[in-house]
């Protein structure tokens, strides 16, 4: 009876020490909204490699001023351009991808880690070990 | 039979065909995007930067140059051994390192720190003899300034924002040697409350604590900047330090037209034994009306070359550390007159795009 119980407060210990999120690499799937608010990213599964892209699929304000599409830098319409590229998961988070930032037309490393089930960080940096960079929060976007 | 291989034909080609477009599905989704609502509760916030902004400096080293020019050092009264001075300075050389690491860079909140080093000689030129010892020390030791602080931009929500800067400097006719002590330390600070209407412009208002104009002195400060809609020109300013016309060639070709007003407290530790009992500090300000051409080498490696005039601000000397305000008449420990000078200067830049 006392190894019972000390078997139950082992099993006890490891599920407290263990991480209390833990995720699968299709997690990500799915719409996502950087913390700007003016854009949705959805993630899908490349059908060739099985690596993770985004598309940029919903622009609050899709035209420019003249009524044109909005465009990068290099004159490439932003709605429905592919600016996440070739993210594999590794040890709970999505790495060795890359972002593209249509405002500035600047290539960031990215590595994505899902803190909560419907929020990501996202980490955009000039070096590829994340040391100079930025992170965004984006969250999960449902139907109503 | 034939007729069983037909139909079983049919239904694998059709269940083939329904798992390609399920496949493609995955991709190409038809979404109400009208429909959708966040998971959870978020909050937006303004961004540090703005469109077109140029790219944030990460380290940078460079050379300047100042070219001759007049000095007219004074003497300290009621001191013999400090007689007045004047001469022609050839050349003022510096070196400057400055750094900046972002600790924190999230989109709630951004810390830098920042590393700033300059080190100043002047050169006089052969065989002068030199009896000031204002003169003396700048010529045998030149000066110092060695600094570092912190910059928080916290965003309040997507249209509002404030800047915190907190920072020391250690300021004087020392060397990496022969060190001040850390008791002389200066101390600087700012804060300002700012609005950020759009991604191509931002601006606020605040006040600092500063030593831009030499003495210690603390005044509002005026934030704007701007980039035009076809992102080919801008505006980037900091009332009074700077102020910067930005025209955009390309996204890897930029130049500055403004000034800058740039500033320290120097103690003067070879002066503390000529002036018994007072605590020389060299108020050093200059004024540079200025040209930047700034072009990418590559993504992150940028060349910076300027030049212009230099206009000598403050070069004055006060006993010890004190609030002066641009409207206090009260005599220096002594006064110096330096002419206006042509500078020029080359660095590279380590940049964030």
């Amino acid at each position: 009876m006392k190894s019972y119980k000390k078997l139950f407060l082992l099993l006890a210990f490891a599920l407290l020490s263990s991480p209390a999120f833990s995720q699968k690499a299709d997690d990500i799937l799915g719409i996502w909204m950087p913390s700007e608010g003016t854009s949705y990213i959805q993630i899908f599964k490349a059908k060739d490699s099985g690596k993770y892209n985004g598309r940029i699929v919903w622009l609050k304000e899709p035209n420019d001023e003249s009524g044109n599409p909005k465009t990068d830098p290099n004159g490439d319409e932003i709605l429905r351009m592919v600016n996440l590229k070739d993210f594999v998961f590794e040890e709970d988070e999505w790495t060795d991808g890359t972002i593209y930032d249509p405002k500035s037309g600047n290539l960031y490393y990215c590595t994505i880690e899902m803190v909560k089930k419907d929020k990501l960080e996202v980490r955009g940096s000039i070096d590829p070990f994340g040391l100079v960079g930025r992170t965004d929060v984006w969250v999960r976007m449902k139907t109503k | 039979m034939l007729r069983k291989l037909l139909l079983c034909s049919l239904f694998l080609w059709a269940c083939g065909f329904t798992l390609k477009a399920q496949e493609e599905d995955s991709e190409e989704e038809i979404i109400d995007f009208d429909n959708l609502v966040p998971a959870e509760e978020v909050k937006a916030f303004a961004s540090p930067r703005i469109i077109n902004g140029g790219p944030q400096n990460l380290f940078s080293i460079a050379y300047d140059f100042q070219g001759a020019h007049d000095l007219q050092a004074g003497g300290i009264p009621g001191f013999p051994g400090t007689p007045a001075q004047d001469i022609e300075v050839s050349a003022i050389q510096e070196f400057r390192i400055d750094a900046q690491y972002p600790v924190l860079s999230k989109n709630s909140i951004t810390v830098n720190l920042q590393f700033n080093y300059l080190r100043t000689r002047f050169g006089y030129g052969e065989d002068v003899l030199l009896t000031n010892p204002l003169l003396q020390t700048l010529d045998e030791n030149g000066l110092t300034s060695t600094s570092l602080a912190a910059v928080v931009f916290k965003p309040l929500d997507i249209d509002n924002f404030m800047i915190f800067q907190a920072g020391a400097s250690l300021n004087g006719d020392y060397t990496l040697g022969d060190m001040q002590s850390l008791s002389h330390t200066r101390f600087f600070a700012a804060v300002i409350y700012g609005w950020k209407p759009n991604d191509r412009k931002m601006w606020g208002l605040g006040i600092t604590r500063s030593y831009i104009g030499g003495p210690l002195n603390y005044f509002p400060v005026i934030y704007y900047q701007y980039s035009s809609e076809n992102g080919r020109w801008g505006l980037d300013v900091l009332l009074p330090s700077r102020f910067n016309y930005k025209r955009n060639f390309s996204r890897k070709s930029i130049l500055s037209l403004g000034w800058n007003l740039q500033g320290n407290s120097y103690r003067l530790n070879a002066l503390v034994n000529e002036a018994e009992n007072r605590e020389p500090e060299l108020r050093r300000s200059e004024l540079r009306f200025r040209a930047i051409f700034d072009q990418a080498i590559t993504n992150t490696i940028w060349l910076s070359a300027q030049a212009g005039m230099r206009y000598a601000w403050d070069f004055n000397v006060d006993n010890g550390d004190f609030y002066r305000s641009i409207f206090n008449d009260d005599p220096y420990l002594f006064e110096n007159d330096m002419s206006s000078a042509f500078f020029a200067q080359i660095g590279l830049r380590w940049v964030s795009p």
